[in-house]
C-alpha cells in the first residue's frame, strides 16, 4: 500500500473557519475575564483551593494513622521503633469457590452499569497506596514502606494529580520528613482508551504482552492495576470485572472490611511466582541461571502471588486492590516468614466532576 | 488590525500574548494550523465532515490545555496540535460531546452554508481513504499513529516526539516496526507466522 498516494487536502469551507476563529477569539477573550463561566474548567487551581487540598492530605493523613492504629498496622507520627513488625496484617480473605467468584463479578459488573457516575467531564479519583519499597543506601538495603495519597482529575487521557508521600519503616517510624504536596499538570492516565466490551478489552490489555509468556499473569495484573487507579468509567469497570470473570483462576474470598472500614465482597486470584526461598536467587543475581532455574523448580522456595479485588456488592465499586505474597514475602526483603502484603490501593473517592479541583464528596 | 511583528513572530510568541490576553491572536494561530490540522484529521478518519468537527475540538482542546502546551522546533506549535489531534481521534465521541456542550455555553456563533462544497469529489475522496484506512487499521494504534504523524501530517521525528509525548528513539523504533509491519500487511501471506507489531483483533490501544 503506498500511503502517500492519498487524497489531497482540500481548504477548510469558509463558513467554517469563520464559526471557529469567531468561537475561539470569544473562548480567549471570557478567560481574560475571570468572574465569567468558562466551558471549561481552568487548568490551574487558585491559592484557597490549594489550601484546601493541602488540609484534604492532612486529613487523609490523620485517617492512614486512625485506620492503621485501630488495625494495629503503621504509625506513621511515632518517634521511637517499635518492639514488633509493624507490616499490615492482610485482609481476611477465604478461598471460595469460582463458581461463586464468577456471580459477584457479574452482579457487580451489572451494578456498574446502572451507576450514575457524577455529572461533568473530569474523572476524579483519590486513592491511598500502601506499598513495600526497598532503599539502598550505603551497600546496604533497607526494607521501608511507602505510603502515597494521590487525587487525579483526567479527561481525555491527561491532566493533573496531587500527591503527598511518607515513608517508614517496617516498625512504622517515618523516615524522612513527609513528601511535600507535589502536583504534576501532565499526568497521564491509561485508562482513559480502555475498551468497554469484554474481547476488545481483553485485547487491549494482552496487547504488549510477549505471546509465550504466562498470559493469565499478565492479563490479571493488568486488570488489577487499572482497577487500583481509581479512574475507570463504570462501563470500563463492569468491562473489567467481566473479563476477570472469565479467568479460570479467579476465586471467591469471601466478606470483607477493607482497609478503610467499609464492607466489601472480595474475590482473588494468582497473579506470578516468585523466589521465596533461602537461596535469594531472583533477588541477588548472584547465582547463575541455571542455579536460579534450579532454585525456582524446588516448589519449597517458591512463593505465590494473589492478587485480591475488594468491591462494594450494591454498587460494585472496587474499594481496595491487595497484593499478598505466601507463604513469605520475596527472599531479599529479610522480612518474617508468614504472609505479606506487598501492596494495597484504597479507592477512597471517585466518580465525575465538572471541573479540575472538584471533588465528588 | 493585527501588528505587522505577529506576521514574523512565532508560534511561541503568538501564543504567549494570546494567553496575555490578546484574543484575537488566535485567529492567527488558527490560520497558521487549521488546514493541517483538517487534512490530519480526515486521513485519519475518512470523513470531511468529522475532520471538520475534529479541527474545533482540537483548538479547543489546544486553548482548554494551554498549560501543558510544548512547542516544537522554532516555537512551533504544529506538533503539540497533531498530538491533541490524536488523543481527540481516539477519545472521538466524548471529544464531540464535549465540543457540543462548550457550543451550547457561548452565545451563538454564525453559520452558514458553504455552496462551494464540492459534493462528488469530497465523496470520492472518502471512499479513498477510507480504504487506505481499513489497511492502516490492522496496525496498532501506536504504529497507525507514527505513520500518519510522519507521512501525512509530514512531521520529522523531533515533532512526532513531541505530538506522541515520547521519546526520539521511541519515534524511530516505532516507525521502523510501523514500516515493516505495513509492508507485511502488503505483501502476500507465505506463512502463518505473526507479524511484528500488527495489533490482536480488536485491541485498540
Amino acid at each position: 500500500m503506498n500511503l502517500y498516494d492519498v487524497p489531497d487536502v482540500r481548504p477548510l469551507p469558509r463558513s467554517r473557519r469563520d464559526a471557529d476563529v469567531a468561537m475561539l477569539v470569544r473562548l480567549a477573550e471570557e478567560s481574560a475575564e475571570p468572574r465569567r463561566l468558562l466551558p471549561f474548567a481552568p487548568a490551574r487551581l487558585g491559592r484557597h483551593r490549594r489550601t484546601r487540598l493541602r488540609l484534604a492530605f492532612a486529613a487523609a493523613a490523620a485517617a492512614t494513622v486512625s485506620v492503621a492504629a485501630a488495625a494495629g498496622v503503621l504509625t506513621l507520627d511515632t518517634g521511637q521503633a517499635m518492639g514488633s513488625p509493624a507490616l499490615p496484617e492482610p485482609l481476611s480473605f477465604t478461598h471460595g469457590s469460582h463458581d461463586s467468584a464468577v456471580a459477584v463479578l457479574l452482579d457487580a459488573a451489572n451494578a456498574q452499569a446502572t451507576t450514575t457516575p457524577g455529572m461533568g467531564p473530569i474523572t476524579y479519583a483519590k486513592t491511598r497506596n500502601y506499598a513495600l519499597q526497598v532503599d539502598v543506601a550505603d551497600h546496604t538495603a533497607t526494607t521501608t514502606v511507602e505510603t502515597t495519597v494521590r487525587e487525579v482529575w483526567v479527561s481525555h487521557g491527561s491532566g493533573m494529580a496531587k500527591t503527598a508521600r511518607q515513608n517508614t519503616t517496617r516498625s512504622g517510624v517515618p523516615v524522612g520528613s513527609p513528601t511535600k504536596e507535589t502536583t504534576d499538570m501532565h499526568w497521564q492516565d491509561n485508562n482513559s482508551d480502555l475498551p468497554t466490551a469484554a474481547a476488545p478489552l481483553r485485547a487491549a490489555l494482552l496487547g504488549a504482552a510477549p505471546t509465550g509468556g504466562d498470559t493469565a499473569f499478565v492479563l490479571a495484573q493488568a486488570i488489577m492495576s487499572s482497577l487500583a487507579q481509581g479512574t475507570t468509567t463504570a462501563a470500563q469497570t463492569a468491562a473489567l470485572y467481566r473479563v476477570l470473570a472469565t479467568m479460570p483462576g479467579v476465586f471467591d474470598a469471601g466478606a470483607v472490611t477493607d482497609n478503610a472500614g467499609r464492607a466489601g465482597r472480595a474475590v482473588g486470584i494468582q497473579t506470578g511466582y516468585f523466589d521465596a526461598g533461602a537461596t535469594c536467587a531472583a533477588v541477588s543475581g548472584a547465582v547463575s541461571s541455571q542455579e536460579m532455574q534450579t532454585a525456582l523448580a524446588d516448589h519449597g522456595a517458591l512463593g505465590v502471588g494473589t492478587t485480591y479485588l475488594v468491591l462494594d456488592p450494591s454498587t460494585g465499586q472496587p474499594l481496595q486492590i491487595e497484593s499478598l505474597d505466601t507463604p513469605n514475602a520475596p527472599c531479599g526483603l529479610r522480612l518474617p516468614a508468614h504472609p505479606t502484603i506487598e501492596q494495597y490501593s484504597l479507592i477512597l473517592e471517585t466518580g465525575q466532576v465538572s471541573k479540575t479541583g472538584a471533588t465528588v464528596s | 488590525m493585527q501588528d505587522v511583528t505577529v506576521n514574523d513572530a512565532s508560534d511561541a510568541e503568538v501564543w504567549s500574548r494570546l494567553v496575555a490576553g490578546q484574543a484575537d491572536l488566535f485567529s492567527v494561530i488558527y490560520g497558521r494550523h487549521a488546514e493541517s490540522v483538517y487534512g490530519y484529521c480526515f486521513r485519519r478518519t475518512g470523513s470531511w465532515s468529522a475532520a471538520e468537527d475534529l479541527t474545533s475540538i482540537v483548538f479547543l482542546e489546544a486553548w482548554r490545555r494551554r498549560a501543558d502546551i510544548r512547542f516544537g522546533d522554532e516555537g512551533s506549535l504544529r506538533p503539540w496540535l497533531f498530538g491533541v489531534a490524536n488523543n481527540a481521534i481516539r477519545n472521538r465521541a466524548r471529544a464531540v460531546r464535549r465540543h457540543r456542550a462548550a457550543l451550547q455555553r457561548l452565545p451563538a456563533a454564525m453559520v452558514a452554508d458553504d455552496a462551494t462544497v464540492e459534493v462528488d469529489r469530497r465523496l470520492d475522496d472518502e471512499a479513498k481513504m477510507r480504504r487506505v484506512l481499513a489497511v492502516l487499521e490492522q496496525l496498532s494504534p501506536h504504529h497507525q499513529e507514527v505513520l500518519a504523524l510522519t507521512v501525512w501530517a509530514g512531521l520529522d521525528l523531533a515533532g512526532a516526539a513531541v505530538a506522541l509525548g515520547v521519546p526520539v528513539g521511541t519515534v524511530k523504533s516505532r516507525l521502523s516496526r510501523a514500516r515493516a509491519a505495513l509492508a507485511a500487511l502488503a505483501s502476500p501471506p507465505t506463512d502463518a507466522a505473526p507479524v511484528a507489531g500488527t495489533r490482536p483483533e480488536g485491541a485498540n490501544r
